[in-house]
């Protein structure tokens, strides 16, 4: 009894820190660094849910002279010890529900960028199928207020590499490069998701500038420039050449959703 | 470019707690709502409630998704309380599969993604129809107790939770106060298999790049098994999946997208590991295979004999 009791205080702990951990995802705003923004109120439940639970733990407050329901004789019938003697409360399973809490506390918080494209394999991809609402509705954007997604549905409209040619453009991203590109080339990119990192799939722009080499790879920078036609590894992409880009810090919210 | 370790270290927890956190709030969901059910539910209710016969069991057990808004995380636990106390297995295990499909919520969503239409209906049916047929043929068990490992419950969560303990009597404070118990228990219990599976799920994206399985996915047969993998490697959430599979719309076939949609929901990573805290091994893998053939089969036909 004891020892169960025990791991009732380490559980309730466990639930009150993990509340404590969605909370400061939602207040810090690095809860989107994890997943979509439209879902952000399922965590404020869950803040909510995380704290009732622990309550679960505490022991129930009854008038005095009533004896406590944990008492119940059935408690020390054949049954119980059955389950006792192969039942569950050891410690491994609660710290690997703790292991969220471990993990979030131990290593950086930080959304997937250019390091992510190369482990997931996925590559960037300068062509996006979007719905045919999607790309409707992105057209209709104003061609100075457009991001990287927008202009790389644009692209996917109208899939010729010289229907962009003329136009200006001033996006944020990360730096992309691999092995294809030019020394005065890199991939401005962005990763999109729908619910959480883990449908994230990459979507970049093609940019040429004769400093492209002073920016480090996975660095955020913001691009100006107008569009002209151009050429990775041989085929045929519209390019964003550069008349200014500026390093700038990580935006609030680091993806794009479609 | 080369990828330092750290970077990987990184990468990885960041898709690891997406997963968790995307999917934690639906399994506490899940939880609470086992937890209501063992303390106001009594086995004389539900056995007065549902038919004896398998065949109307199971379809009891597909509607009565409609009534609980829970995902493939959340049915779990539910499932396995509402079998404690008595749900024939033809309609548990029917009520597991179509529960994550038919439900309000991913019914929502589904309309929000494809408007109502042809992959919303082709969805629910099959999904229902798929969801029976296991169920039907889990029913032909003759001994259905020994299919699942109701002796792990936990001293800790029988205890407090058991028929003694939630008298009716007992004032309505003391009983929610004993489900909230019951549910943080189950919180712990099925949150392992949600941590491992979510590990499992984020190892696996970062290891077996989604190009390579597109790039296999073509042809009416290829496409479904590609899609279906990718239901299960990816482990996200039944009520958004419909989102996430608009993005492979135009590059794969209808059946292969219906698939999707009807096997993500059904089994996945961290649905098949919070199984194994339901049923014994062998009836594991009966619950991914039947689900897995069926909704190939479906997916297959669609592509070769329908012209979506």
């Amino acid at each position: 009894m004891r020892r169960i009791a025990r791991y009732d205080r380490l559980k309730a702990l466990v639930l009150i820190l993990l509340a404590i951990f969605f909370a400061e995802k939602l207040v810090s705003g690095r809860l989107y660094y994890y997943i979509g923004p439209r879902f952000g109120w399922l965590s404020v439940v869950a803040v909510g849910l995380f704290i009732i639970l622990a309550g679960g733990y505490n022991p129930p407050k009854r008038a005095e002279g009533e004896h406590e329901p944990a008492e119940h004789p059935d408690h020390t019938d054949d049954h119980e010890h059955h389950d006792h003697d192969h039942g569950k409360p050891t410690l491994w399973p609660i710290g690997v529900v703790a292991l969220p809490l471990i993990l979030g506390v131990l290593v950086p918080a930080r959304p997937l960028g250019a390091s992510a494209v190369s482990v997931s394999n996925r590559g960037v991809s300068t062509d996006f199928v979007a719905s045919a609402e999607s790309s409707e509705s992105t057209l209709s954007v104003v061609a100075s207020e457009r991001n990287v997604l927008d202009w790389v549905q644009a692209f996917a409209a109208n899939p010729d590499p010289a229907s962009l040619a003329g136009q200006q453009a001033d996006v944020v991203g990360f730096v992309y490069r691999d092995i294809r590109f030019a020394n005065d080339q890199f991939m401005v990119a962005r990763f999109t998701i729908t619910c959480c990192v883990a449908d994230a799939s990459a979507i970049g722009l093609l940019v040429q500038a004769d400093d492209a080499s002073q920016f480090a790879s996975d660095s955020w920078v913001r691009v100006a420039g107008t569009f002209g036609e151009g050429q990775l590894d041989g085929e045929a992409l519209p390019v964003l050449l550069a008349d200014q880009i500026t390093p700038v810090q990580p935006p609030e919210q680091p993806y794009l959703y479609p | 470019m080369p990828v330092s370790m750290l970077d990987q270290v990184i990468n990885f927890t960041t898709v690891f707690l997406g997963i968790f956190i995307e999917a934690a709030p639906f399994l506490l969901l899940g939880t609470v709502a086992s937890g209501l059910v063992e303390v106001f539910v009594s086995k004389e209710d539900l056995s007065r409630m549902l038919p004896s016969n398998p065949v109307m069991a199971a379809l009891v057990g597909g509607v009565m998704g409609f009534a609980f808004p829970v995902c493939e995380c959340g049915v779990v636990p539910l499932t396995r309380r509402l079998f404690k106390k008595g749900l024939p297995v033809a309609a548990g295990v029917t009520f597991l599969l179509a529960a994550p499909i038919v439900n309000p919520v991913v019914l929502a969503s589904t309309f929000a993604a494809y408007g109502f239409g042809k992959v919303l209906i082709a969805r629910f049916g099959f999904g229902l129809l798929v969801a029976v047929a296991v169920g039907l043929i889990f029913s032909f068990n003759p001994s259905p107790a020994a299919m699942l490992r109701l002796q792990t419950f936990t001293p800790g969560e029988d205890t407090p939770g058991s028929e003694a303990a939630a008298m009716p009597a007992d004032p309505l404070k003391v009983r929610l106060h004993q489900a909230m118990r019951i549910a943080a228990d189950e919180f712990f219990e099925m949150g392992l298999y949600l941590v491992i599976g979510s590990l499992l799920a984020a190892l696996m994206q970062t290891v077996v790049p989604q190009s390579l399985l597109l790039a296999l996915g073509s042809g009416p047969f290829a496409s479904v098994v590609v899609m279906q993998a990718l239901a299960f490697v990816l482990s996200v959430c039944s009520t958004v999946d419909a989102f996430i599979s608009l993005a492979f719309v135009n590059t794969f076939s209808t059946g292969a997208v219906l698939s999707f949609l009807i096997f993500g929901p059904m089994v996945d990573i961290k649905s098949l590991l919070m199984f194994t805290g339901v049923f014994q091994r062998k009836f594991v893998a009966y619950l991914v295979v039947l689900p897995f053939l069926m909704v190939m089969l479906i997916g297959v036909f669609i592509n070769l004999n329908v012209s979506w």
